[in-house]
């Protein structure tokens, strides 16, 4: 063979040659091969997932990065994420959903404090899980960033579920205020049984320059609406777009989890939401005695 | 047309530019040359050579150049198999206290030093307290650790680390050799295999060597799990640093540099080297060289949670030297506090052995600090009136 897959592979551990660490191929391997004397029988779950779990559950999935994954870290994170699960409702959200969280503060006197906002970025892998919320308060931009398994969190109450054009909204920050200021005493929306998550069109007109960032170079934000720039800005345009990155089939490939490996994992998730089921419905028969 | 080809662009010029291993250069009846030119070649500046270590190995050819058919490959992998799980359960019935048994445990004595343990740093965790502080967790997993081999205070003096680095330490402390992660026969020599058959151990990926003193001497053979330290233990953990490979003196030691623009030629230089008019750079002058790949301590420690299915150590650390999956040396920690709150509540020597606890080892074993998660959510309590009073009354005075 004219290209050989583990020499060129290896190529990625080249400055750690000879280092005191084992390849992470390897340990995986002897993990699962009967040579290791403290094996652990992986449990073969019966239960298929549903394919949305991948966008309600994300921070499940794992980082993309082969070089900083191990199965074994990843499966003890999920035990304790699921854990969590069944003590605090964690709802299903995404960028672009209007949130009210409930946090215990002990710097207050009724030692709980509450903030409204709008998701505007979602991100972390296992139990660094975290999202952002904006508010515009007393002519205050305020963003407030939570780690979802965080004990402190009381309540996670969606106001209003729906998506954005984008998977993160930070051009919020150059936005007029209205366009980020929730009021606190905001009732819930709730959709109707087994609708899909509906998807807001509106495009954001920005303020004019200067910005945070300079989203005329952003062609992936199709939420925004951009303003007239100057010539000379938008000439330098042409030599930083990439317009091949949509055709990259292995960029996509190696951003993505495989899905038979999603699969994997959101079984446990179903095994999860089975449990979840059981103890609300007992906890209904408590409450109807 | 082959001729012509061969004119061009001959092999041996091509070898000579790149090393011959690394270059294929096909020559054949087509009008144009294929040529592999490696895209990773980069000159390799490695560390001095230091003395290899007692159980550097040496590899063997790869087993995938055996020559073996599949079918016969495969049986010969059942055969180490099963011959590994074999060694294991023979190992096992020998540190049962009904036949043969474990050695004679030692008593704790004041400066007793017991074996370690050769643990993979696999990942860190974002954990809380139950007062709601959160700190980040290292997973360290003890992956298939045997004790390979003891050598008594007697026969450790005689070896090259004691005569020549350490001559105090003849005559009262001995080495406790442990291996981690089992590894495939066929890639070993023979003299390494007879090391770890002389005990009958399965053969380990690698072994590391720990000073102990003479009464927390181990039995070779005897496996070695995360439940030989216990939650609340200081442990130091010793690891090889990332290697960051030939690096310049602002990513090795700090200096600041030039500015990016409006400088003559200076961004990332190191400046002056020694002072005045003098011909004498100091020793230990800061400069461009090899960076990482150095052993170094992380002391103090503390375990938070033992997970005893997994193998897994949570330790409150996150700045472990090396990177993902790097050899991590677990052992008790030396600090003095630490050796001084250990003589009050020793840990079990020479190790934990699992017929010692008369109930089942529960799964997970938390400190009582840690948030479990499946507790419910952290509340802070109300003010206590009486001393919110207190505090108000002492404000009026001081007005």
């Amino acid at each position: 063979m004219l290209f050989n897959p583990r020499a060129f592979y290896r190529s990625y551990d080249r400055p750690q040659k000879g280092h005191e660490k084992v390849p992470s191929w390897t340990i995986e391997k002897h993990r699962d091969s009967p040579l290791n004397a403290t094996r652990v029988e992986s449990e073969r779950l019966r239960h298929a997932a549903p394919t949305e779990f991948r966008y309600i559950f994300p921070e499940f999935l794992p980082h993309p990065d082969w070089k900083k994954r191990d199965r074994v870290a990843e499966k003890l994170q999920r035990r304790d994420m699921l854990r969590r699960r069944l003590v605090l409702d964690i709802p299903e959200f995404y960028v672009g959903s209007i949130l009210g969280v409930t946090v215990a503060d002990q710097h207050v006197p009724s030692k709980q404090s509450r903030f409204v906002g709008i998701c505007i970025h979602r991100d972390g892998h296992g139990l660094r899980a975290n999202f952002t919320l904006r508010n515009h308060i007393d002519g205050q931009g305020v963003e407030i960033k939570y780690d979802l398994y965080n004990p402190t969190l009381q309540n996670i109450e969606v106001l209003k579920l729906e998506k954005r054009l984008d998977e993160e909204l930070f051009y919020l920050r150059d936005a007029p205020a209205t366009h980020s200021t929730i009021t606190f005493d905001r009732k819930p929306e709730t959709l109707p049984l087994g609708a899909t998550v509906p998807v807001n069109m509106k495009k954001i007109p920005l303020n004019p320059p200067p910005w945070t960032q300079r989203w005329e170079k952003r062609e992936d934000l199709k939420g925004i609406d951009l303003p007239e720039l100057p010539e000379k800005r938008m000439r330098k345009l042409s030599q930083i777009v990439k317009p091949w990155e949509k055709y990259d089939l292995m960029k996509e490939y190696r951003k993505n989890i495989s899905e038979e490996e999603q699969n994997e994992i959101f079984k446990e998730v179903v095994q999860h939401h089975t449990r979840v089921e059981k103890k609300r419905h007992q906890e209904r028969l408590k409450r109807m005695t | 047309m082959a001729s012509t080809c061969r004119s061009l662009c001959s092999a041996g010029v091509l070898a000579k530019c790149f090393s011959i291993s690394q270059t294929r250069c096909i020559l054949d009846t087509k009008p144009f040359v294929r040529v592999l030119v490696p895209t990773h070649y980069q000159q390799q500046r490695g560390v001095r050579k230091r003395p290899p270590e007692p159980f550097a190995r040496k590899r063997r050819a790869r087993i995938q150049d055996s020559g073996l058919s599949p079918a016969n490959e495969s049986f010969l992998q059942e055969v180490i198999a099963n011959e590994a799980m074999s060694k294991v359960e023979e190992l096992a019935k020998m540190n049962c206290p009904l036949k043969d048994g474990p050695w004679a445990r030692g008593e704790w004595r004041k400066g007793t030093k017991r074996t370690g343990v050769v643990g993979v740093k696999i990942g860190c965790v974002p954990h809380w307290t139950t007062k709601g502080k959160k700190m980040y967790l290292t997973m360290l997993q003890v992956l298939d650790n045997h004790v390979v081999e003891y050598l008594t205070p007697d026969e450790f003096a005689q070896t090259r680390f004691v005569q020549e680095f350490h001559p105090k330490m003849k005559g009262k402390l001995g080495a406790v050799f442990v291996g981690s992660m089992g590894i495939d026969p066929r890639r070993l020599s023979p003299l390494e295999l007879s090391l770890f058959e002389k005990h009958g151990v399965p053969p380990k990926r690698k072994v590391f060597k720990f000073v102990v003193t003479p009464n927390a001497a181990i039995r070779p053979g005897t496996p070695l799990f995360a439940s030989h330290f216990r939650v609340g233990d200081y442990v130091d953990l010793q690891a090889k640093t990332i290697d960051y490979g030939f690096q310049g003196v602002i990513k090795k030691h700090g200096f600041k540099g030039g500015r990016g623009h409006g400088t003559t030629r200076w961004f990332r230089r190191v400046g002056s080297i020694a002072p005045g008019r003098r011909d004498v750079i100091p020793k230990g002058q800061k400069m461009p060289g090899y960076m990482g790949n150095k052993w170094r301590t992380l002391k103090g420690t503390r375990i938070y949670k033992i997970d005893t299915k997994y193998n897994v150590i949570y330790v409150k650390a996150s700045t472990i030297p090396g990177p993902l999956h790097a050899y991590v040396r677990i052992m008790d920690s030396k600090l003095p506090n630490r050796v001084r709150e250990r003589e009050l509540d020793p840990p079990p020597i020479p190790t934990f052995y699992p017929q010692d606890s008369p109930e089942p080892i529960p799964e997970e074993i938390y400190h009582p600090d840690l948030f479990r998660f499946d507790m419910e959510s952290i509340l802070f309590p109300p003010d206590d009136p009486a001393l919110e009073k207190k505090k108000k009354s002492k404000t009026a005075q001081k007005k």
